[in-house]
């Protein structure tokens, strides 16, 4: 049986019959995938057409701009 | 100073309790009117006049029902566990009760605002299916065992669903809790993003129910009653009122994850003491008590395999579908909550 | 015989009543629907992300301010419980006010402080 499909396995004719055959499974799978899909086309057509993405809020204290010097000895002493 | 704090205990434990009887009786009562209401729907629906001699358009029916059922003999079979035969109907009454522990109706105005509460909402209807099984397996009857294990396949099968869908609502909020969900729907009701996943939820809670159309394991009027048929008397009013008792908390729990709960749009300002916000919830309640009696009304009764296969190959797909492309459009956009 | 003029036309045409919207404009309704309602939902979640990074900036902000303060009281307290211990054990013969009960002169802040 799955020898008389391959022909047409993984192509547009597949995809219809699969649509007309088990509609649920194949538009829930088309749903599944839009969005996947959007993940990867919509950030960098955003980005292209200047979005930038605000600005996150901070998970520590900000790190001073200036070389560290390293700490010797104990201050107490 | 010992018995000053005796004291303090004292009245702590006193106000608490207190504090849960002023949320269980209204509760109780409307539970007992959502009997009433029901059977007037229906009769509406089906151009009848439906009860109307007891009390003022019959709206004391169901404490005269209640006083029956309490007054009739209570038949235990002998054969029966006779501990577990007690202890489904209390334990199921007790699972849909506690749900409207963290239930908010109104801004603070809630007895507990678990930052967990969905979970603790998921947990108890998950524990509800328990006193289903007792009721079935302690009855040692036939049909009460079959109705119990019909009623435990579709409950669990169909909670996956709703379970689903109250996940997608926590992706849109960011939150578990209860009150930050209804804050987060300030922007918009969730139910205008999620329509699609709004009605699969609302087909999940009927069989959740186990309302008509998905109410095959009961059925009143065809098969004996499922399985509380051994149950008579005031162990059949515990069944009876958890049943209600959890119609009118999905209701209540479907208002607050689509509907915005409390919130309203701001048309006037309130300066009066009454708090508007509970009225609020009561009322957007009432519409999905009023959507399950009417879908009763409406709908014949789907046969038991297919009401399976419809959960298992139908919605489940759909649900797992939406739960990738919601916070793929989240992520997508940028707009994820923190 | 046909009457004059002809026999009248067959109506062939079915009478089908509509059945509603077709189903491509229910999904583009739909659609349209929940594209709106992401919208309005991403502009309330921005306004949370936004609150939320302002209460943690100002909480960056504050927490210097407090600890500084609180140390200041702290100092002040400490000052205040070495006079008063100096009042109290002044007619004490060979009594150190405010000496170390470890016999280490290393300094250490107070384990508790009397808030009088």
């Amino acid at each position: 049986m799955a020898s008389v499909f391959s022909s047409f396995r993984y192509g547009y004719r597949y995809l219809q019959r699969q649509a007309h055959e088990q509609p649920v499974i194949f538009y829930s799978c088309v749903l599944g995938l839009i969005g996947p899909a959007m993940v990867m086309t919509i950030p960098p057509i955003r980005r292209k057409y200047g979005y930038v993405s605000p600005e996150r809020p901070p998970t520590t204290y900000p790190l001073p701009n200036r070389a560290r010097v390293p700490v010797s000895g104990y201050d107490d002493e | 100073m010992i018995n000053n704090n005796l004291i303090l205990i004292i009245l702590n434990t006193l106000i608490s309790l207190i504090d849960v009887l002023l949320v269980l009786l209204p509760v109780l009562l409307s539970v007992a009117f959502m009997t009433i209401i029901e059977r007037k729907q229906l009769a509406a629906h089906q151009r009848r006049v439906g009860p109307n001699t007891v009390g003022y358009y019959g709206i004391l029916q169901p404490f005269s029902d209640a006083l029956k059922l309490i007054l009739k003999e209570t038949v235990i079979p002998s054969q029966s566990n006779k501990i577990l035969f007690y202890l489904a109907p209390v334990s199921t009454l007790i699972f849909s009760l506690l749900g409207w522990g963290i239930i908010p109706f109104g801004q603070g105005l809630t007895l507990f605002d678990f930052s967990l509460g969905i979970l603790y909402t998921l947990a108890l209807s998950s524990l509800g299916v328990y006193g289903v099984l007792f009721a079935g397996w302690s009855a040692n009857s036939k049909y009460a065992f079959l109705g119990s294990l019909r009623s435990t396949a579709a409950m669990i099968s169909y909670e996956l669903i709703l379970s689903s869908a109250i996940l997608i609502v926590i992706l849109l909020a960011g939150s578990f809790n209860f009150t930050t969900i209804i804050e987060s729907q300030e922007a918009i009701w969730f139910v205008v993003p999620l329509l699609p996943v709004f009605i699969f939820y609302f087909i999940s809670i009927l069989a959740e129910t186990s309302r008509t159309p998905f109410d095959l394991q009961e059925a009143e009027s065809e098969l004996v009653a499922g399985f509380f048929t051994e149950h008579s008397s005031i162990i059949f009013v515990f069944f009876f009122l958890a049943e209600y008792s959890s119609i009118v908390l999905f209701s209540c729990i479907t208002a607050i994850l689509f509907f915005g709960g409390y919130n309203m749009p701001e048309l006037f300002v309130n300066n009066t003491f009454i708090s508007l916000q509970a009225v609020v919830l009561g009322l957007k309640t009432c519409v999905f008590c009023f959507m399950f009696v009417w879908f009763r009304a409406t709908l014949p009764r789907l046969r038991y395999d297919q009401l399976i296969e419809f959960c298992w190959l139908n919605l489940l797909p759909v649900a797992v579908a939406f739960i990738i492309l919601v916070p793929c459009i989240l992520v997508a956009f940028d707009i994820a909550p923190y | 015989m046909p009457p004059s003029g002809g026999f009248q036309q067959i109506r062939y045409k079915r009478n089908l009543p509509f059945r509603g919207p077709s189903g491509v404009v229910i999904l583009a309704g739909v659609t349209a629907f929940c594209g709106y309602g992401f919208y309005r939902i991403g502009l309330g979640n921005l306004e949370k992300r936004e609150l939320q990074r302002e209460k943690a900036w100002s909480r960056i902000h504050l927490v210097p301010l407090l600890l500084a303060e609180g140390d200041r009281d702290a100092y002040r307290r400490q000052h205040a419980a070495l006079e008063r211990e100096k009042e109290i054990m002044k007619d004490v013969p060979g009594w150190e006010a405010g000496k170390d009960v470890y016999h280490n002169p290393r300094y250490r802040p107070a384990d508790s402080i009397v808030v009088l």
